[in-house]
């Protein structure tokens, strides 16, 4: 079958950005979370996920998010979230509050600054 | 197959045992004149009563018959008259004369002589005269010349014992032994000429009978076998082959017993004569006379059937008394039994033991042959059908309806092949090809295109740049390979078809008036035909409720047609036939292959066939059955999409639907099924201003598990206006609306 989401891996010195692209529901969440864990080695102090292209996501993309948070946390390493602004995407999970749970942010650079400011 | 009648049969040489020749002389035998000539005994006959008629004219004078001076010469002049008569009498008297005649004209002879001593009353020269009769008598059969030749002894001497005639006894008895002597010589010289000539003749029809009866068995052998020059199915050929050892051997049943697969029990396979099959339906057989020509591999007879098993008792029961089974041998194993069995007086002898070994040999040869053959042709087809889609995709507004007709005979299978892909993205895609060439290569072959088109295809590559692939994994991977492609990649929500065309016939469109036309457009060269190939694709418009129809050219191309008549036949076809896609096939098959009967006659080429129909979800309402696989959502949602797109929702309403509907369906994926086939019914409707779903199961929701599970129900609340989960014993039904146009967020 025919992936219906993307992802690529850019490997920043301390912190991954995985960009994800296209639908996530519950077809592919476990997978795609398996693979965004992979990404991430132990001496990154985070990974930033940059949501801005995916069209769809649902309870099973927002599992995968709080269950990545839940994993990372144990590894002392931070989830920053990115999704568009007013997008449905970014509706569905303020509509969860998971703003700060996920550490929501709105565009890559104030992801980055996340890190920085707050370590 | 035309049963050519079993040449002329003749019956089997029969040589009875010859007495010796003593015996021969004196024992009575069925025929006593077996072995003359009739014709040389006439001639001889005729000469002999010649002579008489010269001897007694040149007696007469000699010695006249005084004793009646006038009555003496008249009984002369008869007997000269009579003598002369009966030889040309029997010169020319043809069939009328016969031994028997002859034996009573040499009786009557003897009167002749002895009138005429009796008349002269002188003995000689009329006493050389019996030499005559004695000639004549000896062709009689040795009884009856001995009889006669007594007879003669005593006409001769009796003018003497009455004292009539003058002239010495002793020398009359002298003249009457030699005679009598000579007679017994010539009797047994006759009838041993006559015994040689017959043996000769006997020893002669023998040879021929024996050659004749090889001939024979060499033409019953070859017509029996001819039978398996034909390619039949096994059953077929083994009846066929049955129907003429039964009559050649002219028995009154006759069976085969195979080896089932496992080698372990034999089994009837086909049955001939005059017992119906139906009362040996297949049954193991573990009877002993079968066991017995296994266990012995040679012929083996029973003379008389004992109730030794259930074929035995079959057998008896059916009125066969004797029976002659062969062991049919490949090499060193034993595939089964060739048997008849006969119900009259008949004894099988040697001979039929043998013949049937042969019938037998060939039998085995083509029951192993058509074993193998059958089991070719299975694989092929089994490659061929495991090679082509089983299930179609479900895409809910995509009506699809595909046909595929394999040609060619055994294992000619072909290379033609098609797919449907779901693309997830909304889009579809549809391929149809033919490998060039026939059989397992290009079986084989077109399952690496296959799966290597639907490889492509998901990588969301362009449809010409899916052919260039395509074109070069072929060049790489089967040199000399050629294949013709047409892939298409249809956008429903948009009504657009981006398609590549490599050397393959182009697809057919109608819309829903009626119209239809071939989606011409620049062709490429069929994959592995140039090196350099470059592919190209071209656009084209699909609106709603048109029909597109994809083929190979088993369809079209045919005998005494050009290309281009038979392409507008099914343009015409397609034209007048109703949109639906299955409709649609039917159509096209039946307007160009006819009322062809595809199991009796296969057809030349491999027919595929795709046809496709848009039928966007209806804008009041819709109802669509799924499969409760996580794989279908996405599909769902860009069936949802589309629908929306003919209402009033926005983006955020667009949504807000998918996601509840998806939850809902997620829910019962996750929870109400055991893994397996189950199924989901989504039920849309749209009034107005507002949109409601139904999303039900038809099993039971289990607890949920895992703290973040329940988020579903919770986002399907938040996302609609209204959301309703109601469990049932027949599973559970999830009622969903929202307002639409709101202008608010999700």
């Amino acid at each position: 079958m025919k992936q219906i989401a993307e992802l690529s891996v850019d490997q920043d010195d301390r912190v991954v950005i995985v960009r994800l692209r296209g639908e996530i529901d519950l077809s592919n969440a476990e997978a795609l979370r398996l693979q965004i864990e992979e990404a991430v080695p132990n001496h990154a102090i985070g990974l930033i996920a940059e949501l801005s292209l995916v069209r769809y996501l649902d309870s099973s993309g927002i599992r995968l998010l709080f269950e990545l948070a839940r994993r990372l946390e144990r590894r002392q390493q931070r989830l920053v979230t990115v999704v568009e602004e007013d997008s449905p995407v970014g509706e569905i999970l303020e509509m969860v509050k998971a703003n700060e749970r996920l550490n929501v942010r709105h565009s890559l650079p104030e992801a980055e600054t996340a890190f920085t400011s707050s370590p | 197959m035309t049963d050519a009648g079993r040449p002329n049969a003749t019956s089997s040489p029969d040589v009875p045992e010859r007495p010796g020749l003593v015996r021969a002389l004196l024992v009575r035998g069925d025929d006593p004149y077996a072995g003359a000539d009739m014709p040389s005994v006439r001639n001889a006959i005729s000469v002999l009563l010649a002579l008489h008629t010269v001897l007694t004219v040149a007696f007469l004078p000699l010695v006249p018959p005084t004793a009646a001076m006038t009555g003496g010469w008249v009984v002369g002049g008869a007997v000269v008259l009579l003598s002369a008569g009966a030889s040309a009498w029997v010169l020319r008297g043809g069939t009328g004369v016969t031994f028997n005649r002859l034996l009573g004209l040499a009786y009557l002879g003897l009167v002749a002589p002895m009138a005429l001593q009796l008349l002269s009353g002188q003995s000689l020269p009329y006493q050389l005269l019996y030499l005559v009769w004695v000639g004549a008598g000896s062709v009689q059969p040795a009884r009856r010349a001995f009889a006669y030749l007594a007879a003669l002894a005593v006409a001769s001497l009796l003018p003497f014992l009455l004292g009539q005639v003058s002239g010495d006894l002793t020398e009359a008895i002298a003249w009457t032994v030699l005679f009598t002597a000579l007679g017994l010589v010539l009797t047994v010289y006759v009838s041993y000429v006559r015994r040689q000539r017959l043996e000769l003749r006997t020893g002669e029809r023998h040879a021929r009978a024996l050659a004749s009866a090889a001939t024979q068995r060499v033409r019953d052998l070859q017509w029996v076998t001819d039978a398996t020059l034909v390619h039949l199915p096994l059953e077929e050929l083994l009846d066929s082959l049955l129907g003429r050892i039964v009559e050649a051997m002219g028995v009154d049943h006759g069976a085969v017993l195979l080896y089932d697969e496992r080698g372990t029990h034999l089994r009837q396979s086909a049955s001939s004569g005059t017992v119906p099959d139906d009362l040996l339906p297949g049954a193991a057989v573990s009877a002993s006379f079968p066991s017995k020509v296994v266990g012995e591999r040679r012929p083996v007879t029973i003379r008389e059937l004992q109730s030794d098993g259930p074929l035995e008792d079959f057998l008896l029961q059916a009125g066969f008394t004797s029976v002659l089974g062969v062991p049919l041998l490949s090499g060193e194993t034993v595939l089964g039994v060739l048997f008849v069995a006969t119900s009259g007086l008949r004894r099988f002898l040697d001979d039929d033991a043998s013949f049937l070994q042969l019938v037998g040999d060939r039998v085995a040869l083509a029951a192993e042959r058509s074993r193998l053959f059958e089991s070719q042709r299975h694989i092929a087809a089994t490659l061929q059908r495991s090679l082509l889609p089983g299930a179609l995709p479900t895409i809910p507004d995509v009506e699809i309806a595909v046909r595929y007709l394999p040609g060619g005979a055994g294992i000619d299978v072909g290379g033609d092949w098609y797919d449907v892909i779901d693309l997830r993205d909304g889009q579809i895609a549809l391929a149809i090809g033919d490998v060039v060439g026939r059989g397992l290569a290009a079986a084989t072959l077109m399952g690496r295109l296959r799966t290597a088109l639907q490889a492509y295809a998901l990588e969301d590559h362009e449809p010409a740049a899916v052919l260039e692939r395509l074109h070069r994994l072929l060049e790489e991977q089967a040199d000399d390979a050629i294949a013709t492609v047409l892939y298409l990649v249809l956008n429903p929500a948009e009504g657009t078809a981006v398609i590549a065309n490599a050397g393959h016939l182009p697809p057919l469109l109608r819309k829903p008036d009626g119209t239809t036309r071939y989606l011409m457009g620049p062709k490429s060269p069929p994959l592995g035909a140039l090196p350099y190939a470059r592919y190209e694709q071209y656009s084209v418009t699909i609106g709603r409720e048109f029909t597109l129809m994809l083929f190979t050219d088993g369809l079209v191309e045919q005998r005494g047609s050009s290309l281009s008549e038979r392409l507008e036949e099914l343009r015409q076809a397609v034209c007048g036939s109703p949109p639906r896609p299955e409709a649609l096939c039917d159509a096209a098959i039946s307007a160009l292959l006819g009322r062809h009967d595809f199991n009796e006659h296969p057809l030349g080429d491999d027919v595929a066939l795709i046809a496709l129909m848009l039928e966007p979800l209806p804008e009041e309402g819709f109802s669509l059955d799924l499969p409760a696989e996580p794989e279908v959502l996405a599909t769902l949602r860009a069936a949802i999409d589309r629908w929306l797109r003919t209402t009033e929702a926005d983006e955020r309403d667009a949504y807000a639907i998918k996601a509840a509907t998806v939850e809902a369906c997620a829910n019962a994926i996750e929870h109400a099924y055991r893994p397996g086939d189950a199924a989901l019914r989504i039920e849309g409707n749209c009034s107005e201003d507002e949109v409601s779903l139904t999303v039900r199961d038809f099993g039971e929701w289990r607890d949920q598990r895992g703290e973040e599970r329940g988020r579903g129900i919770f986002l399907m609340k938040r996302l609609m206006d209204f959301a309703d989960v109601e469990p049932s014993e027949q599973g559970t039904t999830v009622r969903l609306s929202r307002r639409l146009g709101d202008s608010r967020s999700l």
